[in-house]
């Protein structure tokens, strides 16, 4: 049974969390009773029936925000008796949904933002002023300007790094 | 002693906690550990948000402050358990698959660098224990915690997996125990010991929110229930999840936990005998004064 997951980023898949895996899942759930996210808000994160899905309807589940519910815990990624990737499989399927174009609001918010200082949170001046008051160094609002040519000049060639507008 | 690293300074400490930074310097000031700025370093970026637009060039830009970091002849040492993480993932990941190297290379090659991978990746607690310590550690103790109750949150990036993660035992870690123990402090055991604050995936949207919240407070009766004084964080992120979701809880209920939040490096510098408002826990916003006060 080859899943377009496998047939997309194939070589990529197979090399990181070996794509031919994803079909020894039989449903045992250990992943979904170890999420954390699944344990509060267990009516829009699963990750069992998420593997699922990504296996037997992938196109669908691009376009879901359930993919992005994942809190990178690596819980389930522990404990799989079958050993399936499960965390890094679902970081891959984003990068395929994103390749679809489908960006999520916030995480395309944040690209933006790291894309504009190097960072995930803003250093205001004010906050600066904080830490400066608080006797540690004041950073400015972005990283070094080195640095941040650098992240310009990686990110130019990434066909799916289409949020810099 | 002698030791020195290169900071690696995390967004979250740099920009939002600022007590975590300023409490890991001044203790390992105490103990006579340098730690060295360096200009260059950007955010870790992390898989969770960066990688998940594309593997690639998320794997570049997180090995680009490894090339960075190999200008220097010291290892990383991190703050935040998510830096440590994902740093040591795609070390993991570069020195184990040639074609990512390759592709990866590539893409470094473009600002003039390739991937080098010599400077191992360590946190402020890994530290703590494996290069300093628990023997040395307990010879600079001056003074005892004796009587705190305090529960241990390991934080995920901290043991899991351990496929690259070696610090500690996933399932049942110990490490930040017997690092508690140090201090005459009693490390508790609750369920929630190795669980998730969701701090990597709360920024995701308003469910990502709620779940955040949901699971603080999950946290927070965990730690209760098992009559703690106060929760033990090695990770800036778990520590904001756990003091924000107790403020944000009040508002919605009414009904304040008030259990202090603590970064493992105040705990272990008030054992030191540094004073709390040199370890910048004047900034906390679950007051720790009372518990503080017993231990005069």
């Amino acid at each position: 049974m080859e899943t377009e997951i496998a047939s997309i980023s194939k070589e990529l898949l197979q090399r990181s969390i070996n794509a031919e895996k994803l079909r020894y899942c039989y449903g045992c759930g250990t992943c979904t009773a170890s999420c954390p996210v699944a344990k509060v808000v267990p009516e829009n994160f699963n990750p069992r029936g998420l593997l699922q899905k990504i296996f037997f309807d992938l196109n669908k589940t691009l376009t879901e925000d359930e993919l992005w519910l994942c809190a990178w815990c690596y819980t389930c990624y522990e404990r799989c008796p079958q050993e399936l990737k499960t965390t890094e499989i679902f970081l891959l399927t984003r990068n395929l949904a994103v390749e679809k174009g489908y960006f999520p609001k916030q995480p395309t918010a944040l690209i933006k933002l790291i894309l504009r200082s190097g960072r995930t949170l803003e250093v205001t001046p004010a906050r600066d002023r904080k830490r400066a008051a608080l006797g540690l160094r004041e950073i400015g609002e972005t990283v070094s300007e080195k640095a941040l040519r650098e992240i310009k000049i990686i990110t130019e060639k990434s066909s799916t790094w289409r949020v810099r507008e | 002693m002698n030791l020195e690293y290169s900071l690696f300074p995390g967004c979250v400490p740099s920009a939002r906690e600022f007590s975590c930074e300023v409490s890991a310097r001044k203790v390992f000031e105490a103990l006579d550990v340098e730690l060295h700025d360096v200009g260059d370093f950007t955010c870790c970026m992390p898989a969770c948000l960066v990688h998940s637009f594309d593997y690639v060039t998320g794997l570049a830009l997180t090995s680009r402050n490894f090339c960075v970091a190999d200008e220097f002849n010291r290892d990383i040492l991190t703050l935040c358990v998510s830096c440590y993480g994902n740093l040591s993932r795609a070390k993991k990941l570069m020195s184990e698959n040639g074609d990512l190297r390759r592709r990866v290379d590539e893409l470094l090659a473009a600002v003039g660098k390739s991937y080098g991978g010599k400077a191992s990746v360590k946190h402020s607690v890994t530290v703590l224990y494996e290069d300093i310590g628990i023997e040395s550690l307990k010879k600079n103790v001056t003074k005892t915690l004796k009587g705190i109750r305090a529960a241990p949150f390991y934080g995920c990036h901290l043991i899991r997996p351990r496929e690259y993660l070696s610090f500690d035992d996933p399932a049942f870690p110990v490490k930040l125990d017997e690092l508690i123990k140090v201090t005459g402090a009693t490390s508790v055991m609750h369920r929630e010991r190795a669980g998730c604050c969701i701090g990597c995936g709360s920024f995701f949207g308003e469910v990502a929110e709620e779940a955040a919240l949901r699971l603080s407070v999950d946290i927070l009766d965990s730690a209760r229930e098992a009559e703690a004084d106060c929760v033990i964080v090695t990770c800036p992120y778990c520590f904001l999840q756990i003091e924000m979701g107790q403020l944000l809880f009040k508002r919605r209920t009414g009904e304040l936990y008030n259990l202090p939040v603590l970064h493992y490096t105040d705990l272990l510098g008030l054992s030191l005998g540094i004073e709390p408002k040199e370890l910048g826990m004047d900034l906390h916003k679950i007051d720790p004064t009372p518990l503080l006060e017993r231990i005069k």
